[in-house]
């Protein structure tokens, strides 16, 4: 073969294969440019839909907290309504106090509330009387006394694991809220009617449900 | 190799693979880009499928919490149908309960708490309702009063009389004969040879030698009619919802223990509650 031929043979195979490797880098361009635009694009949707997401993962977690509660409330009120012994059943947010059994109530009765009682089952840990302060005299409008207020020299209380205590008090002022209660103390205060109704059956360890 | 290196010394071939670099470089530079793109668009669909998961997981939690919260809400409600009775001693009032829901109420007279003191030592009466659950175990119309002993005690007492237990066959001399039992009557041999059966009811016992006669147990004597008044629904141990030939003691604590109603108060407790149905009393 004659040498000019073969140098200019060499140099066509040259240019074909620079010509294929431009047009196969100039082909490849448009189609990655494409490829990455979309993968942009589904990106920029997936981080879009992200915060809806996540409100909507906020919103169920505040919502199972909520079921949590509701399922406490409602175990509390389950297990009050199938105790078969006689037990008291203390509803903060409703602020009554019942005597239930076999998920009866016997009596439901108003109540005041001082301080948080802890929500959950109790017992009954004593049962004691405590003596009361002699109260005023009840004067009339010229300074005359018209009635020695006589109060019981004692005054029965029940008190609870957490301290809770319970105790009779004039049916309007315990409604009212003329009752003085120490700071800081837990009380629950019946009606006297009512606390002398159901004083005959509260025995120390009688169970408690507060919720 | 001096073909290819042919092509390099002329200025198209070194111009054409100039440009051949630039497009593979390019080519390889919008490929990296590519790469991290779909890199973040990857980890962009791990963040929202670790949020779909998440959101999956909670909603399959809160359907758990739904049943859990459902049962806790069905469980230990009052049957239907099963009428209860509840009597406050406090109050004197009973009510009768189906469901849950007050179905009939009224006042009633419970026991009085009072002690009567017996004719033996130390033995004392106490005249208390007990609290608790009890049952309905037994019903009954016109109902009799077998008196206990304690109401011979109390007559005596306020009678101002001795006592008299009485054995079956004991004969007990009287003015005009004697005081004996035959069969399950208690009756009166008069010296003629005439003999009267005795009755005897609530105030009007019997006396012999200023003192009350006790008779024996299943003697006639010792059943006295109307005192219960129209109905009687037994509880046990003596005790009993019942009505009464006092209807003025009833909103009152006057009982020997047992539940006092208005003969038509117990009359309807009679058609309301069936036998097994549960008394509570607090």
């Amino acid at each position: 073969m004659m040498p000019g031929l073969s140098r200019r043979r060499g140099s066509a195979v040259g240019y074909v294969l620079a010509g294929l490797v431009i047009a196969a880098g100039l082909g490849a361009l448009p189609v990655l440019r494409a490829k990455r635009a979309t993968l942009r694009q589904d990106a920029a949707a997936i981080r879009a839909a992200v915060p809806g997401e996540r409100a909507r993962l906020d919103s169920l977690d505040g919502a199972v907290r909520a079921a949590h509660a509701t399922l406490s409330l409602e175990t509390s009120r389950a297990s009050a309504r199938t105790e078969p012994r006689l037990h008291l059943v203390i509803a903060v947010d409703s602020g009554t106090v019942a005597l239930m059994r076999d998920g009866i109530t016997f009596r439901t009765m108003s109540a005041r509330f001082t301080g948080a009682p802890t929500r959950g089952t109790q017992t009954i840990t004593r049962i004691a009387a405590r003596p009361v302060e002699s109260t005023a005299p009840v004067v009339d409008s010229l300074g005359n006394t018209i009635a020695a207020a006589q109060a019981d020299s004692t005054v029965e209380r029940i008190t609870l694991s957490d301290g809770t205590i319970l105790e009779a008090g004039d049916a309007s002022a315990v409604l009212l809220g003329g009752v003085n209660v120490a700071p800081g103390a837990r009380m629950i205060l019946l009606s006297r009617r009512d606390f002398a109704a159901i004083r005959p059956n509260l025995v120390k360890g009688m169970k408690a449900i507060l919720f | 190799m001096g073909a290819p290196l042919g092509f390099f010394a002329a200025w198209p071939g070194r111009l054409m693979s100039a440009a051949a670099v630039v497009a593979l470089c390019s080519a390889a530079w919008e490929g990296q880009q590519t790469w991290a793109a779909s890199q973040a668009m990857q980890a962009a669909a791990d963040a929202g499928a670790e949020v779909t998961t998440a959101i999956a997981a909670r909603r399959n939690e809160l359907v758990g919490l739904g049943d859990s919260v459902r049962v806790a809400r069905e469980s230990g409600l009052p049957t239907a149908g099963t009428p209860v009775v509840i009597v406050s001693l406090a109050d004197n009032r009973l009510w009768v309960r189906t469901a849950g829901a007050e179905v009939f109420t009224t006042r009633v007279a419970s026991g009085s708490g009072r002690t009567l003191l017996g004719a033996g030592r130390n033995q004392k009466y106490r005249f208390d309702t007990p609290r608790g659950k009890l049952t309905v175990l037994s019903k009954e119309t016109t109902p009799a009063w077998v008196p206990p002993d304690w109401h011979f005690v109390e007559q005596a007492g306020k009678r101002k009389l001795g006592l008299l237990r009485m054995k079956r066959g004991q004969v007990i001399p009287v003015a005009d004969g004697v005081i004996t039992t035959r069969g399950s009557e208690l009756v009166k041999r008069y010296r003629d040879g005439s003999v009267q059966t005795l009755t005897a009811s609530d105030g009007r016992e019997l006396v012999a030698g200023g003192r009350i006669i006790i008779p024996p147990g299943g003697n006639t004597a010792r059943r006295y009619k109307e005192v219960l008044g129209t109905h009687r629904l037994n509880l046990g141990d003596g005790y009993a919802l019942h009505g009464t030939n006092a209807p003025n003691t009833i909103g009152r604590s006057v009982s020997h223990g047992c539940v006092r109603l208005r003969n038509e108060d117990i009359e309807t407790l009679y058609r309301m509650i069936p036998v097994g149905a549960p008394v509570y009393i607090y």
